[in-house]
């Protein structure tokens, strides 16, 4: 049983041995990364110094041999050091294995030149090993720093033992090692050992670089967050502010729904954010339209989290938030009481609202709708010829009595929206109206027997406030109305 | 979310407030007349809780309200045994959340009925669906309900129904995942090193890596890499995100935290 001190010393050792990948170190940094590839790249070198000097020999069974040998060793040195699933290996066979592929590497590039002891030539390893170490120690939360790493070397048992060792080589003539031999012998240790250690100063200082970095892009994003609060936020509470101190907004309902369109536009430029830092979901954007379907009072039907797991491109975010941007705001303006959205999968559609219940649903019929009721440029829908394939499909449908589908009074939004995207398709029958956009691209066919599905139109949806990526103190302009989707008491349900 | 009228005569049905008293972490209101339901709202954020609290006292509800989730001990909960409980999931500003209250329920009041009370927002909502799978809600009702319906809710919860919001459903799954209630949180370590390795990672307010865990449990590197490789392995099929790392652990064992702690106990007293 060691004692504690040499047993902690004994651990970290073996840990720095085995590389970074045992403990499961992966690349967070641009700076840990081309660590990694700098120490490989110094590894090949070493491997190749040493492939070349071995064909070259004229032995040639030993030389293939020897090749075969160093090629192991090498690979064995990088694999270990850097595949995930060394993990599964047990640990003394990793550091075994890399302590004996490092002494085979170096001991097969001297048999390559015929001088077995002159570690200078050999200094990439050095490079590679420090840089490796670096790599490793970053993973266990010690980092390591080169200046300290060769003054703790200086005064080491390790120095020591390499002192005494090589004078004693040539003292006691053991190995025949001649004075010069023993000097170049030392000089190319230490060489190795400034070297590992410049590399790791070199990490250590690219590690500070970027924390100093980070400490600079925080500070940033704060003085963002802070002229985000002032410019946005207290810039959409003020009006409210002053019109009620004015007079203008008198009675609670016209300040519920002033609040209720502060609330929204907050909660759009929230979207908005979120789009800058990572994927939309389809949760994203139903949950802001579904807080206006109940600020409004009315009663939603939302999918559930498995159905709304569905990563949103830009496009599909555009052209999403764009339906429900003019669905929802219509069917409430038109006074329904109960707003459906639902998702599907494939292409298998969902009926308009029954008014029997929310489980209810009237299948492919419901996407028909009366003949011809849309006009030429809605023929084509979700299921129709010319589109690209979807893989799914969003169904935003109302009880708010429905409409002449024929009669849309040109240029407002539901007529915009139905000529800008002809994928969309709308349905108005019986008192309900239902929207269908298909959405989501399937994955490539990964066979080249299938013929190339003829494209949707391309021309990309125009970028909608809650999608846009923006800064935080540039958020994405506020959301224009459409002039159909106003909730604004004297604007009525014409669509 | 099906929420029958309330009855007549039940707490939506009931009168203003009359009294109000205050404490360091509490505020507790008494209707003025009736068998008044105890209600606890559990929120830090006191003009929430207040407009909550005012909502529910005009409704005939006893109610209190506590800022700091830590006040709500197992024990304290066994005592009070509240009728209801409405707690939001979120506390920025202390070491304990939400689910710290709601376990804190199950375990010393399962008679309350508790409800997550929330923004329905995107970053809590792997904490709620924790939740919701672990624990026997009895709701899930997010702060935009207006004012109505969200008595109608809560009057709905009190005769034994679970309601949940439909702007909840957007972050919850259709139905709750046996594979992650409560008990099973007791499969993810299979010794008292599993246990001592949760604790550290549920308690570090800071990612820990390999050097603070080895100096917290005093064990080697390779034991630590042992462990981090079987708990990865355990939570395969759990957790909703791919678990290898230390860092994958510990964004479980924060999420996780009061569950893991409570499944860890055993363990750690042997």
């Amino acid at each position: 049983m060691l004692p504690p001190v040499l047993s902690e010393k004994l651990d970290l050792a073996i840990a720095v041995a085995v590389g970074p990948a045992y403990w499961g170190w992966a690349p967070r940094t641009a700076l840990d990364g081309a660590a990694a590839v700098t120490s490989t790249t110094l590894v090949l070198v070493v491997l190749t110094s040493t492939v070349r000097g071995l064909v070259s020999q004229d032995d040639g069974t030993g030389a293939i041999a020897l090749t075969a040998a160093a090629v192991l060793a090498a690979a064995i040195w990088l694999a270990a050091g850097l595949h995930d699933d060394v993990v599964r290996l047990p640990l003394p066979a990793v550091a075994v294995g890399r302590i004996l592929a490092v002494t085979a590497l170096v001991g097969l590039w001297g048999a390559a030149h015929g001088n077995r002891l002159n570690l200078l030539q050999v200094w990439p390893l050095g490079a590679a090993i420090g840089l490796d170490a670096a790599l490793t120690m970053r993973t266990l939360g010690q980092p390591l720093h080169g200046r300290a790493l060769l003054a703790r070397f200086a005064t080491s048992a390790t120095h020591l033992g390499v002192v005494v060792g090589l004078l004693a080589l040539v003292l006691l003539d053991l190995g025949r090692v001649d004075p010069d031999t023993a000097l170049r012998l030392y000089l190319g240790v230490l060489a190795n050992i400034v070297l590992a250690a410049v590399a790791i100063s070199l990490v250590a200082r690219g590690a500070a670089a970027e924390r100093h970095l980070r400490r600079t892009w925080e500070a940033d994003q704060a003085q963002r967050m802070a002229n985000w609060i002032h410019d946005d936020m207290c810039g959409l509470l003020i009006p409210v502010r002053t019109a009620i101190r004015a007079g203008n907004l008198t009675g609670p309902e016209e300040i519920l729904d002033r609040l209720d369109a502060v609330d929204f536009e907050l909660r759009e430029l929230q979207v908005a954010h979120t789009a800058t830092h990572r994927t939309l979901q389809l949760a994203d954007l139903l949950q802001l339209w579904g807080r206006r379907v109940q600020g409004a009072g009315r009663l939603l039907e939302a999918p559930t989290w498995e159905q709304c797991q569905i990563p949103l491109d830009r496009a599909d975010a555009d052209r999403l938030g764009r339906v429900l941007g003019v669905a929802v705001p219509n069917a409430l303006a038109a006074g329904a009481t109960r707003v459906r959205i639902t998702v599907d999968e494939g292409t298998g559609p969902t009926g308009p609202i029954d008014p029997t219940g929310p489980a209810d649903r009237t299948g492919p019929a419901a996407l028909t709708g009366p003949a011809g009721s849309n006009g030429p440029a809605r023929q084509t829908g979700p299921t129709g010829t010319g589109e690209a394939p979807a893989t799914h499909l969003l169904h935003v449908s109302d009880d708010a009595g429905g409409f002449d589908a024929t009669t849309l009074p040109p240029g407002r939004g539901l007529d915009r929206l139905l000529r800008d995207h002809p994928e969309v398709r709308l349905t108005s029958t019986n008192g309900r109206t239902l929207l269908t956009v298909p959405f989501g691209t399937p994955p490539a066919p990964t066979t080249r027997t299938a013929p190339a599905t003829p494209t949707a139109p391309t021309t990309p949806a125009p970028p909608t406030a809650s999608t846009n990526p923006t800064t935080p103190n540039t958020p994405a302009a506020p959301p224009q109305p459409d002039p159909s989707a106003t909730l604004d008491p004297t604007t009525r349900p014409t669509r | 979310m099906t929420t029958p009228d309330p009855p007549a005569g039940s707490p939506a049905h009931a009168t203003s407030p009359t009294a109000t008293s205050t404490s360091t972490t509490s505020t507790s209101t008494t209707a003025a007349r009736g068998p008044a339901p105890t209600t606890f709202i559990v929120d830090d954020r006191r003009f929430i809780a207040e407009a909550y609290r005012d909502l529910l006292v005009q409704a005939g509800h006893h109610v209190e309200v506590y800022s700091d989730p830590s006040a709500l001990t197992a024990e304290v909960l066994a005592e009070r045994q509240p009728d209801l409980a409405l707690v939001d999931l979120s506390f920025p500003d202390h070491a304990h959340n939400g689910l710290d209250v709601l376990l804190a329920l199950h375990v010393g009041s399962p008679g309350t009925r508790a409800v997550v009370l929330s923004q329905a927002d995107a970053p809590f909502q792997e904490l709620l669906r924790v939740a919701w799978d672990a624990l026997p809600l009895a709701g899930a009702i997010s702060k935009d309900l207006l004012p109505a319906k969200f008595l109608r809710a809560v009057a709905d919860i009190l005769a034994g129904g679970v309601v949940v919001d439909p702007l909840m459903r957007l972050y919850l799954p259709e139905q709750r995942r046996r594979h992650r209630a409560l008990d099973s949180y007791g499969h993810l370590m299979q010794h008292a090193g599993h246990a001592r390795l949760w604790e550290a990672l549920a308690t570090s307010e800071q990612e820990p890596d390999y050097a603070v865990l080895r100096r917290r449990l005093g064990t080697s590197h390779n034991t630590i890499k042992n462990y981090r490789q079987t708990l990865a392995m355990l939570l395969e099929g759990f957790w909703d995100h791919q678990v290898a790392s230390l860092s994958d652990l510990y964004g479980f064992a924060r999420t996780t935290r009061p569950l893991l702690l409570h499944a860890a106990r055993p363990h750690l007293r042997t």
